[in-house]
C-alpha cells in the first residue's frame, strides 16, 4: 500500500465530477481526497486525487479513469512533486496561556492566524499532508471545534 | 465534414444526421416527450423505419440484436420517464457485451428538469456507470454535433451504447448559428495499433512454446477480425477455444477448435487452458463465467493478452505481454511477425493430442428417450441448419446447451447475452437480426421462463409481418436455477416451477400459427414446417424437465474441477 498523487485535465462539462466519483464507487476505490479547481486552459478543470493503494489499484484506478471521455490528460505526480494542501482549523483556548501556546506553535509552522475570537483562534496551515497530520496532531490536546481541509493539490517540478 | 443545418429544428437535425449516418432502421415507443421525434420521424419514413415495438426494453433488445447480426449500430428511440427507465436492462446488456448502440431518449423541458415534473426520471444519473458515455443535448447548436460524437463513441475503440438525452423544449428549438459541427472529442483516441516489440515477442514466444492455445472473446467479432484470426491459425495450426462471447469466431466443425470454455465449457477446452503453456487471449475481458477460480485460471501459462480495451488487461488476470491495440489489427501484425520468424513448431505433439481429445469429446446428441432430451432438439436442428442462419437465444439452459453443443461456423451467427445474462433477450433480438439480416433464416431459441419475459413481442411481429423460426424449449421450469438448486442446494426447489399458458393458442392469439411438439420424432417436422410456413409459427417442444446442462463448474472453482457424467474422473489429470 503507497500513497499515489495524479492531476487530470478533464474538459469542465456538468456531470464530470459525478461521471469520476461515480467510477470511483462503482470500481471499489479509495480516495484519500480529491481537489478541483479551474486550469489554465480555458474550458477545462484540473483534478488532483491522492489514493492509497497497491500498484495494481493504481494501474486498474488509471485506466479507468482514461476510459472516461471528459478526461483528457492523467498526469501521475512524483515523489518529489510539489504537494500543497490547504487546511483551516478552529481550536478553543480557556486561557490567554493556550492562546500563546497556540501563537507560538503557529509560528514554527508558518501558519497564519486568520480570526481570532472570545475563546477561539482560526488558523491556516498551508503544506504538504504530512505537515497538516502533524500541526493537527501537535495541538490535539487542545478542543479543536472545527477543521477544514481542501485536499491535496500539486504539480511535478519543473 | 457536415453541412449547414441553419433554420432547422432539432428534430429535424437529429433525424436527418441518423439518416446521414445511414441507419435505416430505428427501434422504439413514442410518448408525450418525443412527439416532434415521432413527428419527424414519419415524415421521413421512406428513408428511415421505425419498428414499433411492444416495451422500451425491447427496443434496446432489438436494436442490440440488429447489430450483433450486421455489425452496424442499433438505434433505439423512447420517451422521458419510465419510458427511459424501461430501457435500462437493455442498455445494460448491450454494455456488458460491448455492443454499439445509440440511445436516445426524451426528457421534460429544461425549465422543468430537477423540478420533479410528470415523467421526469434523472436518466443522467441512472446511465452513468451502464453506458460508455451520456450526453444531454440543451441546444439546437449543439444537437448535430454531439450525435456524430455520440456515433464516435459508440463504435471506435472498445464498442459500447451511448445515450442521448434530449428535453422536449429543445426538440423544438432552431439552430441558429452557422457553425459547422465537428466531431473531434479532446482525449478520445483510442490506440488501434499495438506495439510491435510486444507483438514480436508474442511471435517468439510461440515459436518457442509446447503447448500454445487461442483464448478468443466477443472483440474478435466485435473488431471483425474473424479473417485474420483463421489466417494466424492457419499458418501456426494451433488450436483455439472460445468464450460464449466469442462462439463461432472461428469454425466450430473445424478440428482445432475446441469450442466453448468455462463454467458451461467442452472438457477438451478447460483441459486445454488449464495445461497450456502459452495463452494467446484476443478481445476477453476474462469473465468469471470463461475463467472460473481467477487464481487458479491457467496457472501454467504465460499469458499474451491482445484488447483495445488497457483496462481489460490485468483486470482479472495478470499478463507477462500485454498488447493494446485494435485485435484486428494486432492479429494480422501477429501474422506477419509469425511468418518472418522461423516456427518449428514445437507444439505439434500437444495440436495432434488436443486434435484427438476434441473428436472423442464430441458426444451423440441422437437420444431418442421418452422424455424428449434438449441435446435431441439440437441434434435435429443442427441437421437443418445452414451456416449462414443465425441463432438467437434467450437465456438459461437451453442458452447453454446450444452454446456447448451446437456447432457454428460464421461469425454473428450466434446471437445470445453473455455478460448480463438477460432473460427475455430472445424474442426481440430475434426480430432486430430478422430486420438486419431479412434475407436470412433466423431461428430463436428460447426457454419457457426467458421467452414469457418478452412475449409480448410477438405483437411487433405480428404488426411487421416479421417471419423467424421460433423454438420454445418447454420444461415447465427456471430450468437453469431449477439445475442449480438441483446439485446445489440439497435438490429443494424454491420458486423455479411455471404453470405456463399453451404457446401454441398465445401465438394464435397474435395470429400465428403454433405446433406443440412432444415426441422425439416429431422434432424434424415441425422444425420443418415453422421454417415453410410463411407466417411466423412458435413450435413448443415439451422437454425433459429434469435434464441438467453438463458438463458444468461449481461457481468459482477452477476449470479443472469441471463435472458431468461425461467427465471421467482422471480427465484433467492427464499429462
Amino acid at each position: 500500500m503507497q500513497n499515489h498523487v495524479i492531476s487530470i485535465l478533464v474538459n469542465n462539462e456538468p456531470g464530470v465530477l459525478a461521471k469520476i466519483s461515480g467510477m470511483f464507487y462503482r470500481r471499489n476505490f479509495n480516495i484519500d481526497s480529491i481537489s478541483v479547481g479551474s486550469s489554465e486552459k480555458y474550458g477545462m478543470s484540473r483534478i488532483v486525487i491522492s489514493f492509497t493503494g497497491d500498484s495494481n489499484e493504481f494501474e486498474q484506478l488509471v485506466k479507468q479513469l482514461h476510459k472516461l471521455i471528459e478526461v483528457v490528460k492523467i498526469k501521475k505526480l512524483e515523489n518529489d512533486s510539489l504537494v500543497r494542501e490547504l487546511c483551516l482549523i478552529k481550536v478553543y483556548y480557556n486561557d490567554s496561556k493556550a492562546r500563546e501556546d497556540l501563537i507560538s506553535y503557529s509560528e514554527v509552522y508558518k501558519n497564519k492566524i486568520i480570526d481570532i475570537s472570545q475563546d477561539t483562534i482560526t488558523l491556516q496551515i498551508i503544506g504538504d499532508p504530512d505537515k497538516v497530520n502533524n500541526f493537527i496532531k501537535l495541538i490535539s490536546k487542545y478542543k479543536i471545534k472545527e477543521i477544514c481541509r481542501t485536499g491535496t493539490t500539486g504539480m511535478n517540478r519543473g | 465534414m457536415a453541412n449547414n443545418n441553419n433554420g432547422k429544428k432539432t428534430s429535424e437535425i437529429i433525424i436527418d444526421t441518423l439518416i446521414k449516418q445511414r441507419v435505416k432502421h430505428i427501434f422504439g415507443y413514442p410518448g408525450a416527450a418525443v412527439i416532434p421525434l415521432f413527428d419527424e420521424l414519419l415524415k421521413r419514413k421512406n428513408e428511415i423505419y421505425h419498428v414499433l415495438v411492444r416495451h422500451e426494453q425491447c427496443a434496446v433488445h432489438a436494436a442490440d440484436g440488429y447489430a450483433r447480426s450486421s455489425g452496424k449500430t442499433g438505434v433505439c428511440i423512447a420517451t422521458s420517464g419510465p419510458g427511459a427507465t424501461n430501457l435500462i436492462t437493455g442498455i445494460t446488456n448491450a454494455y456488458m457485451d460491448s455492443i454499439p448502440l445509440i440511445v436516445i431518449t426524451g426528457q421534460v423541458s429544461t425549465k422543468k428538469i430537477a423540478s420533479d415534473a410528470f415523467q421526469e426520471a434523472d436518466m443522467m444519473g441512472i446511465t452513468l456507470p451502464i453506458t460508455k458515455h451520456n450526453f444531454q443535448i440543451r441546444s439546437a447548436d449543439k444537437a448535430e454535433e454531439i450525435l456524430l460524437k455520440a456515433f464516435r463513441i459508440a463504435t471506435e475503440g472498445r464498442p459500447g451504447p451511448v445515450y442521448i438525452e434530449l428535453p422536449i423544449d429543445v426538440q423544438y428549438e432552431t439552430k441558429l448559428n452557422n457553425e459547422k459541427s465537428l466531431s473531434n472529442i479532446q482525449g478520445f483516441n483510442p490506440v488501434m495499433k499495438g506495439n510491435s516489440k510486444q507483438i514480436k515477442t508474442a511471435a517468439e514466444l510461440i515459436s518457442k512454446s509446447k503447448k500454445p492455445l487461442f483464448f478468443i472473446g466477443g472483440g474478435v467479432i466485435l473488431s471483425d477480425a474473424c479473417n485474420e484470426l483463421h489466417k494466424l491459425i492457419s499458418l501456426s495450426k494451433i488450436p483455439v477455444v472460445t468464450t460464449l462471447m466469442g462462439k463461432a469466431s472461428f469454425p466450430e466443425t473445424n478440428e482445432l477448435c475446441l469450442g466453448l470454455i468455462g463454467m458451461q465449457g467442452r472438457k477438451c477446452a478447460n483441459y486445454a487452458v488449464q495445461n497450456s503453456d502459452l495463452l494467446i487471449i484476443a478481445g476477453s475481458r476474462l469473465s468469471d463465467r470463461a475463467t472460473g477460480k481467477f487464481n487458479e485460471f491457467a496457472k501454467k501459462a504465460k499469458i499474451i493478452h491482445i484488447d483495445i480495451d488497457p483496462a481489460e488487461i490485468g483486470k482479472n488476470i495478470p499478463a507477462e505481454v500485454p498488447i493494446v491495440g485494435d485485435v484486428k489489427s494486432v492479429l494480422s501484425d501477429l501474422f506477419y511477425a509469425l511468418s518472418r520468424i522461423s516456427n518449428k513448431m514445437p507444439y505439434k505433439n500437444w495440436t495432434g493430442k488436443l486434435i484427438r481429445m476434441n473428436k472423442k469429446c464430441s458426444c451423440s446428441l441422437d437420444i431418442n428417450s421418452k422424455l424428449i432430451s434438449h441435446k435431441k432438439v439440437l441434434y435435429e436442428l443442427q441437421n437443418i441448419l445452414n451456416d449462414k442462419d443465425i441463432i438467437v437465444t434467450g437465456v438459461g439452459q437451453h442458452q447453454m446447451f446450444a452454446a456447448h453443443f451446437l456447432k457454428r461456423n460464421l461469425p454473428r451467427t450466434f446471437i445470445t447475452s453473455g455478460g448480463l445474462g438477460t432473460m427475455g433477450f430472445g424474442l426481440p433480438a430475434a426480430i432486430g437480426a430478422k430486420i438486419a439480416n431479412p434475407e436470412k433464416r433466423v431461428f430463436l431459441l428460447d426457454g419457457d421462463g426467458s421467452f414469457q419475459m418478452t412475449l409480448q413481442e410477438l405483437a411487433t411481429i405480428m404488426q411487421e409481418n416479421i417471419k423467424i423460426i421460433p423454438i420454445i424449449f418447454n420444461n415447465s421450469y427456471l430450468g437453469m436455477v431449477a439445475q442449480w438448486l438441483r446439485l446445489f442446494n440439497d435438490n429443494k426447489l424454491s420458486n423455479v416451477s411455471l404453470q405456463n399458458p399453451d404457446f401454441v393458442k398465445l401465438a394464435e392469439a397474435y395470429s400465428l400459427n403454433g405446433i406443440k411438439v412432444t415426441r422425439s420424432d416429431e422434432i424434424k417436422n415441425a422444425i420443418d414446417q415453422s421454417i415453410n410456413e410463411k407466417n411466423t409459427t412458435v413450435v413448443e417442444i415439451k422437454v425433459n424437465p429434469d435434464e441438467d446442462i453438463l458438463p458444468m463448474l461449481k461457481s468459482n472453482t477452477s476449470l479443472d474441477k469441471l463435472f458431468g457424467p461425461c467427465v471421467p474422473d482422471n480427465y484433467f489429470k492427464e499429462e
